[in-house]
């Protein structure tokens, strides 16, 4: 018995030859990779880091025409002396046309494709990815797209996301996905709101400042920045104001469903006030609860913009299909996306000024 | 039945793990899907209803186990006479061996699929199979031993990878439960039962248990927490799928797994598909040690013999079935068998037995 044993053990040591090893500079490791349209197939650009030498990095692009999602790899491949892989990816982006046409081809490949991560970022370009992508090789910085993304998830107005979320809400009936949206200003990639998709179409896409509101309306907002331009009525102390949230709670209450649904909103935030336009003295109490009303008013009315504007173009990242769906049991597409068009929505949005700074 | 020496039994507690080891496997990477299919989101109804009916079976396995105070080899002889009873006793060992192939083929399948494309199946089922060998040669206690441990090493690594997804579940999923019809969540049922399969060797081992009459108590815990993991596992899906979207995916829980990401490890599925090792192997050693008992009891065949004979065949049988296709066929061939096993073959046993019991008297 002892002897069998001692076989095995000498076995393992044999077959653990035969896995293929994968040694980290013998192999080209892709980090982010762009898709654009052309004609009917698609232009691929992937990046990848090409260590030079110890702690000296260059980003280089790879690029090729194929068919499909699949088809990807080998054609990189004809072009690279070293085996890429993709287990390291960690943000894809999508030019506008083919974003417009759908990404479904491109992402149902990734649910079946183990080597993927769950956790990698998807964006849309404006214009072309390979443009954003040209931009981001010239930084020469690795995983600059996401960790650009990453950064403006926790410290920012953008809401998360991650592939998981995106597959997520694609997939279930009540709910519409958000993508970053990238554009180029003055030579640089900017972050500039989110694109919204419905049914992995590219519908339209919205600022930061809306993207702000969306953030408090799907997850926490906590930690966004938002600048609001306050008028008094009395015509004194006229200026921005600079509100970083922290807290922020949103319930949604169904009131009906038929004929026509009414939500109700409920936001309270509790934030940090900085810059407060000269002539308003916030040690004051009476004149914050003014600015509190103020701030409310303002919410108020850019949730119900926001909102009108995703019924408008029949996007729904919010997911008030599904809390419609909730109520009314009813399964049926075609009326919950009648009843999301023509839905009613009340906000009320409670404002508190918590913090005011260090400085007077 | 002359009592067994000392050094062959295990302690009534050690059930616990035999039960709850032997259930959860190679099914709980990937039930998710199936129960789905009728049942929805309702589907969690269906898991507690199937964990009851399995109580109930094991419940029934206790009686006729406690009439006959011996194993299914003799209890066989006794309900169906000699010449069928033989019968049934083969085909017992056959199902055995049906269990053990498909667990083998379908981590062989799972490794193929998400570690090693290229690997050869032999060259995974030999390790595999000299291990078994090696445990399974060791007897009953070793057996049992690994059980033990398949349940208490990874269980840590466990509970912190399966509540790491937490994050990403969504109470809204849960807005369309209760609108399936019971009949549905019946049909979804008959799927989950297939996961419960494992808990059948207690006809076989039964006898090595000290004081086995005591045990029905650890075997009853055993499913309970079979049933409270699986629970779990279900809710947890539920809520970090969409239901679309996990029509979509083969294997949910490691898709779950992927999601968590360590400063020093990317990619954790590849640590649990590897830690699954554990946990496989004495599913299969003890459906091996069943079918190797069965054969001893039945032809008198040495188990040294009969083991040899029945590694040989898993390594032929392992390297017939590679494909996906197939091994859907056989889990569907083994759930179909599973199923008359349990809910027809089990009560029937059952009657039969407080029949004889009652004419004796």
């Amino acid at each position: 018995m002892k002897r069998i044993f001692v076989y095995s053990i000498c076995l393992l040591f044999l077959l653990s030859g035969c896995a293929n090893h994968r040694i980290v500079d013998q192999v080209q490791i892709i980090e982010s990779i762009g898709f654009d349209k052309e004609e009917d197939k698609f232009k691929v650009v992937a990046l990848y880091p090409h260590f030079e030498e110890k702690n000296k990095v260059k980003l280089t692009d790879i690029s090729t025409i194929s068919y499909s999602y699949y088809d990807i790899w080998p054609k990189l491949n004809n072009k690279s002396d070293l085996p890429i892989m993709r287990g390291q990816l960690r943000m894809m982006l999508f030019g506008e046309s083919f974003a417009k046409n759908g990404i479904e081809t491109v992402v149902d490949s990734l649910c079946r494709d183990p080597e993927i991560g769950n956790r990698i970022f998807l964006g849309i370009a404006e214009k072309s990815a390979s443009e954003i992508l040209d931009k981001v090789k010239a930084t020469n910085v690795p995983h600059y797209l996401h960790s650009l993304i990453d950064q403006n998830i926790n410290q920012g107005n953008l809401p998360y996301g991650d592939l998981q979320v995106y597959l997520e809400k694609n997939f279930s009936k009540g709910r519409d996905t958000y993508l970053p949206f990238f554009v180029i200003e003055e030579n640089r990639v900017k972050l500039d709101g989110l694109a919204l998709l419905n049914k992995s179409k590219y519908i339209t896409n919205i600022d930061m400042r809306e993207a702000f509101i969306l953030k408090t309306l799907i997850n926490n907002g906590t930690n966004g920045r938002y600048q609001v331009h306050i008028k008094q009525p009395d015509g004194d102390g006229e200026g921005y104001v600079l509100l970083r949230s922290l807290d922020v709670k949103t319930n949604y209450k169904i009131d009906s469903v038929t004929p026509i649904p009414h939500v109700t909103i409920g936001l309270t935030m509790r934030v940090e006030v900085r810059d407060v336009p000269p002539g308003i003295n916030m040690t004051n109490n009476v004149e914050i609860i003014k600015i509190e009303g103020i701030l409310s008013k303002h919410f108020e009315n850019a949730i119900a913009n926001l909102i009108s504007k995703l019924q408008k173009y029949q996007v729904d990242p919010i997911g008030f299909k599904e809390k419609i769906q909730k109520v009314s049991r009813n399964t049926n597409e075609d009326s919950l996306i009648k009843s999301y068009t023509n839905m009613k929505t009340t906000v009320n949005a409670e404002i508190k000024i918590i913090e005011t700074g260090v400085g007077e | 039945m002359k009592t067994l020496l000392n050094r062959y039994t295990v302690s009534p507690f050690f059930v616990f793990y035999l039960i709850h080891s032997n259930q959860v496997g190679i099914g709980i990477l990937s039930f998710q899907r199936a129960i789905t299919l009728n049942a929805g989101y309702d589907a969690w109804i269906s898991v507690l209803l199937s964990g009851i009916s399995i109580s109930i079976v094991i419940w029934m396995m206790y009686r006729i186990l406690k009439l006959a105070k011996n194993d299914l080899v003799s209890i066989n002889q006794i309900c169906f006479g000699k010449w069928i009873g033989t019968v049934l006793n083969f085909s017992m060992v056959l199902y055995f061996l049906t269990g053990a192939v498909f667990i083998l083929c379908s981590y062989i399948e799972l490794i193929h699929t998400w570690m090693f494309p290229l690997m050869k199946t032999w060259h995974i089922s030999v390790i595999l199979l000299l291990l078994i060998y090696y445990i399974v040669s060791g007897g009953f206690r070793i057996v049992t031993g690994m059980c033990f441990i398949s349940v208490v090493l990874p269980l840590a690594l466990m509970i912190v990878m399966l509540f790491l997804p937490l994050k990403y579940v969504k109470i809204d999923h849960f807005s369309t439960m209760f609108s399936h019809s019971f009949h549905d969540i019946l049909l979804s049922s008959k799927t989950m039962a297939l996961q419960f399969l494992g808990f059948e060797a207690l006809f076989m081992y039964y006898p090595l248990i000290k004081d086995s009459e005591k045990s029905e108590k650890w075997a009853q815990w055993g499913l309970l927490s079979t049933i409270v993991v699986y629970l779990f596992v279900t809710l947890l899906t539920f809520g970090y799928f969409s239901e679309d979207q996990l029509s979509h995916i083969i294997w949910p829980t490691l898709t779950m797994i992927k999601t968590n990401q360590l400063p020093f490890i990317e990619r954790f599925e590849y640590i649990v598909i590897s830690l699954w090792l554990l946990i496989i192997i004495p599913n299969i050693s003890l459906n091996i040690w069943a079918a190797c008992r069965g054969v001893k009891r039945v032809f008198n065949m040495k188990k040294h013999f009969s083991l040899i004979l029945f590694m040989a065949l898993l390594f032929v049988i392992s390297e017939l079935l590679n494909d996906r296709k197939s091994i859907k066929y056989l889990a569907m061939f083994y759930s179909d068998i599973g199923k008359y096993f349990t809910y027809f073959y089990i009560p029937l046993l059952f009657v039969i037995i407080h029949l004889k019991q009652f004419f004796k008297r």
